[in-house]
């Protein structure tokens, strides 16, 4: 998976940590079903353009969730009824997940605030 | 395919997601033209995107697999010389493999449709005097059912040829005579009515037959109306009550055809008159019946073999006999054929195993010709980034196509060589099953399969050792292939050699063996002459009637031909037709020759001459005082150094001397003799022998084959109702005689032609291979001063090296082959040293001109051009 931020744009953006596009597309599943490319314009917007997600590498990722089986995809006709897509939801097995890789993420970054950040109490 | 589907939904979601972008970016106010740019390139490229999706789904192998099969058959398709070069060889082993092990399976282990065969045993006498296998009497039958609490049943019976009439014309079938309990020993259940038991063997039983499935099928078509229906056999009428289950053919192979029909044998004083007044329920002599027996349950056959001992011992009295007991596997042959006819399947397995080695040669060779040849393609596949696995890969996928190729080919080939391998089976006598057999073409197939992969797996392990960069410039690589070095390639070449060595020994020695029979002067003409036989068995004559009978035939043979006589069979002839005599009242001291009982004119129509004496005349008969002529072999045998006519003869079992009246020059006698050693033999009137079937020899005015209808209606006239058969002309029957050396000396000539073909094609490529790769070190000899007529020598001087060492190396397994040919086939010569040194020499000269053909390439060397490429 190649995920990185295109270096011609913004100095703002950031490279985003192996694994994590698997749990944003999990987190993106959870307001509901989506498209390959509302997926990846609700990464772009909620993150406020700083994690730009290459389009292309988000299908990969998207094929190897389902896989996995934490999603599943189905043809769809799109609200306005112009077309179908393929839309993708979350499957229960992909909520436990999506919890669980969150739970992970909130360790990490606890563990990193701690080194970065030490609160003067916990100083030894 | 759900594969196509799934390409599809991923091309289609990816075409989605760029027309939705474009149009953002057309709404954000781009030009269309731009907007499917920008598009695109916040995607990155698409066909980068689908792969990595396919490597999601871990279908990724599979795509690869069918690009690396797409790549192999496009490549193979371009080369078709290499392509040819490859499979050919390869089918033809497979075939010959799949032949082989056809007959190999047909003869030692297809079912002979017998329930629990490995109950199964049958005994033979054995003669300690005379170091052979006998059959066995009927009293020592009756003893071996008596061990009951060894032999659940027993069953004694005897194979015979005999006349029967279904509807119309009488023709010859095989047929077994059996005592009651044959079936039930065989465990067989009927197809269609009942088989025999013990009623029909009874004295007064009404005469019935059982009809093998074959027949039922080929002759009442699967009709029930065959029982009930009537067989003429030998002039009886016999009703069929029962057909055998299909696949049931008796328990022997080597006896000629399958039967075609059983009857019991209680019936055997019917149709074998000479029967009619012989006791032989109580004759230990008289060992003449093939025996079957099943063993209890849990019984094993080491058992059977000591009880035997036992019965051996009891009747010691008679001529030291033995009993020996065998598995039925084994008893499926006359135990002293069996011997014979395993050898020739081991050089038949040899041949296969020659054919498949010079395959794998072959392969492993121009697989690595052609990966020298590749080199450039695999570095520049290397250096895009291939791993070597998958280069590995690729060439096992090519070889696999080969060898599928291979398959595809060899199979139609094998079934095609197992047909001809019908003319095997009658050439020896044997009755096989060779319908394709799925096990031998499993295993053989299997074996070709192996045998490519193997050889490309070498040529892969060599090629993947690539240095890149000079692969790239197309560079040789450059101290591995020396002119001096022995390579792989060379060992490969000179392995194949020494596999068509032995082929083409083993095949100059049939020939030459072929060629000393034809050529050995038979002593008597054959030219023109028709023969056929005629028996009168079935028409029951009484003894004085034969005699008018043959006399009546043979006028109107003589009327519409150049001639015609009569001969109690005709020569070459294979059968024993050993008669007892003495001379000049010697009783007692008998003397075994070769009889045979010809009529008048019969040394003159086949120019037999008469060296002294006279020959026979029409008023020598059966009325007329007994005479003989013996031939010149005989007469030095029988009166060393004297005179013979006017001496007395005495045959064992005749009431009177007969007077010796001339003496003939000598004959070949039997089909494989030679002239040189002819076997002493005795001529006798036919009239004077009465015997039960003639053979009419008949001077035809034109091609004897035209004359054959005429023949068959002279016969037809006949009063009485008898068959015609074994009709040939002379000269086929010669020719036939020698078919078993003919084709075993084909089969060899056809791999060693091969072998060859290939050991030069191959050594053809070596060089080929070597005079490219050693380009650079040709290019500066030359430069530095030597003379290309040189380096061509030294080039071609390799040629021969591998030529002679290939031979070398083959000489030991021709010497086997040939001595194993020698003790199985008949009409096989000692293997002079002519045939090894012919061959030797042949395959060097042959390797030196192939290796001095393409040295001859060295002369077109330009060293500045090589040089500089370099």
């Amino acid at each position: 998976m190649s995920t990185s931020a295109m270096p011609d744009q913004s100095p703002d953006r950031i490279e985003l940590l192996q694994g994590t596009l698997d749990m944003l597309i999990l987190r993106t599943l959870l307001f509901g079903p989506a498209h390959g490319h509302q997926i990846a314009k609700q990464i772009r917007q909620t993150t406020e353009d700083v994690l730009q997600v290459e389009h292309g590498s988000l299908y990969p990722a998207l094929h190897r969730i389902q896989r996995k089986g934490w999603i599943a995809a189905r043809w769809e006709t799109a609200k306005d009824g112009s077309r179908q897509f393929k839309y993708y939801r979350l499957t229960p097995a992909g909520r436990r997940r999506l919890s669980f890789e969150e739970s992970n993420w909130k360790r990490l970054v606890q563990a990193i605030g701690r080194v970065m950040w030490p609160t003067p109490g916990e100083e030894s | 395919m759900r594969l196509r589907k799934r390409e599809e939904d991923l091309e289609r979601e990816l075409r989605d997601h760029l027309e939705l972008e474009a149009e953002e970016q057309r709404a954000d106010g781009l030009s269309p033209e731009d907007a499917r740019y920008a598009a695109q390139r916040a995607f990155g490229s698409t066909a980068l995107v689908a792969e990595q999706v396919r490597e999601a789904w871990g279908l990724r192998w599979i795509s690869d697999l069918f690009q690396d099969l797409r790549l192999a058959v496009r490549l193979l398709g371009r080369n078709r010389g290499f392509t040819a070069g490859a499979v050919i060889p390869l089918a033809f082993a497979i075939g010959c493999a799949a032949c082989a092990l056809t007959l190999v399976d047909s003869i030692l282990f297809r079912s002979l449709g017998m329930r629990d065969p490995d109950r199964m045993a049958a005994v033979y006498a054995f003669s300690h005097q005379r170091n052979t296998f006998l059959s066995y009497s009927y009293p020592d039958f009756r003893d071996l059912q008596s061990l009951e609490s060894i032999v659940e049943s027993a069953a004694a019976f005897v194979r015979m040829p005999v006349n029967v009439r279904l509807t119309e014309g009488t023709e010859r079938m095989s047929s077994e005579l059996v005592t009651a309990d044959y079936f039930r020993t065989a465990g067989v259940t009927p197809a269609l009515g009942r088989l025999l038991g013990p009623g029909d063997q009874r004295p007064g039983a009404p005469p019935v037959a059982i009809a093998s499935y074959s027949l039922w099928e080929s002759r009442y078509h699967g009709s029930a109306g065959v029982l009930g229906s009537i067989a003429w056999i030998d002039g009886v009428a016999f009703t069929i009550v029962g057909v055998t289950p299909r696949g049931f053919g008796g328990s022997l192979l080597d006896w000629n055809a399958d039967p075609s029909l059983w009857i019991p044998l209680g019936q055997i004083g019917q149709v074998m008159p000479s029967f009619r007044g012989l006791d032989y329920e109580n004759h230990r002599d008289m060992q003449w019946l093939m025996t079957m027996a099943r063993l209890r349950p849990g019984v094993a056959l080491a058992q059977l073999q000591a009880a035997v001992n036992t019965l051996a011992a009891r009747a010691a009295g008679r001529e030291h006999v033995a009993f020996v007991a065998l598995p039925s596997n084994q008893a499926r042959f006359f135990p002293g054929h069996r011997a014979g006819t395993v050898r020739i399947l081991w050089i038949l397995i040899a041949v296969s195993v020659a054919a498949l080695a010079i395959a794998c040669f072959n392969l492993a060779s121009l697989l690595l010709a052609r990966a020298a040849a590749r080199r450039k393609e695999i570095g520049v596949r290397l250096a895009l980034g291939a791993g070597k696995l998958r280069l590995l890969r690729q060439f096992v996928i090519e070889n696999a196509v080969l060898a599928g190729c291979a398959c595809a080919l060899g199979i139609p080939m094998a079934l095609g060589m197992t047909g001809s391998a019908r003319a095997f089976q009658s050439a020896f006598g044997l009755s096989l099953d060779l319908s394709p057999d799925a096990r031998a073409l499993a295993a053989s197939v299997l074996a070709g399969l192996v045998t490519a992969i193997l050889a490309g797996l070498a040529a892969a392990w060599t090629s993947s050792r690539v240095d890149l960069a000079s692969a790239m410039k197309g560079a040789s690589p450059r101290p591995s292939a020396g002119l001096a070095r022995v390579n792989l390639r060379d060992v490969f070449v000179g392995a194949q050699v020494a596999c068509a060595m032995a082929a083409l020994v083993v095949a100059a020695l049939l020939g030459q063996s072929l060629r000393n029979r034809a050529s050995s002067p038979l002593g008597y003409a054959t030219r023109g002459i028709l023969v056929g036989t005629v028996d009168t068995v079935s028409a029951r004559l009484p003894a004085g009637d034969r005699e008018k009978t043959y006399r009546t035939l043979l006028a109107e043979v003589r009327s519409v031909t150049r001639g015609a006589a009569l001969a109690t069979q005709a020569m070459p002839t294979p059968v024993n037709t050993r008669i007892d005599i003495a001379v000049d009242g010697a009783a007692g001291r008998w003397t075994a020759i070769d009889s045979i009982g010809v009529s008048d004119g019969y040394f003159e129509l086949l120019h037999i001459p008469v060296m002294a004496g006279r020959g026979f005349l029409p008023g020598d008969d059966s009325r007329s005082r007994p005479v003989a002529v013996v031939n010149q072999a005989a007469a030095r045998l029988l009166w060393p150094g004297q005179n013979p006519v006017g001496r007395r003869l005495q045959v064992r079992g005749e009431p009177s001397d007969r007077e010796m009246v001339g003496v003939v020059s000598d004959v070949r006698y039997r089909p494989l003799g030679d002239f040189e050693s002819a076997p002493p033999l005795a001529f006798l009137p036919v009239f004077q022998r009465d015997p039960p079937e003639v053979t009419i020899h008949a001077l035809t005015p034109a091609e004897p084959r035209n004359f054959i209808p005429a023949l068959r209606r002279i016969v037809a006239r006949s009063a009485i109702d008898m068959p015609l058969t074994d009709v040939q002309a002379l000269d086929e029957r010669v020719q036939s005689g020698l078919s078993q050396v003919r084709l075993v000396s084909q089969a060899a000539g056809a791999v060693g032609a091969v072998g060859v073909a290939l050991a030069l094609a191959g050594i053809l490529a070596a060089g080929a291979y070597r005079v490219a790769q050693c380009k650079r070190e040709i290019a500066i000899r030359i430069a530095i001063g030597a003379e290309p007529a040189q380096v061509i020598r030294t080039f071609a001087a390799r040629g021969v090296v591998i030529g002679l060492a290939g031979s070398a190396a083959g000489l030991l397994p021709a010497a086997w082959a040939s001595q194993l040919l020698r003790s199985s086939l008949r009409g096989v010569d000692a293997p002079g040293p002519l045939p090894f040194a012919v061959s030797v020499a042949a395959l060097t000269v042959a390797a030196g001109a192939a290796s001095w053909a393409v040295a001859r390439r060295i002369a077109h060397v330009q060293p500045a051009e090589v040089l500089r490429v370099q």
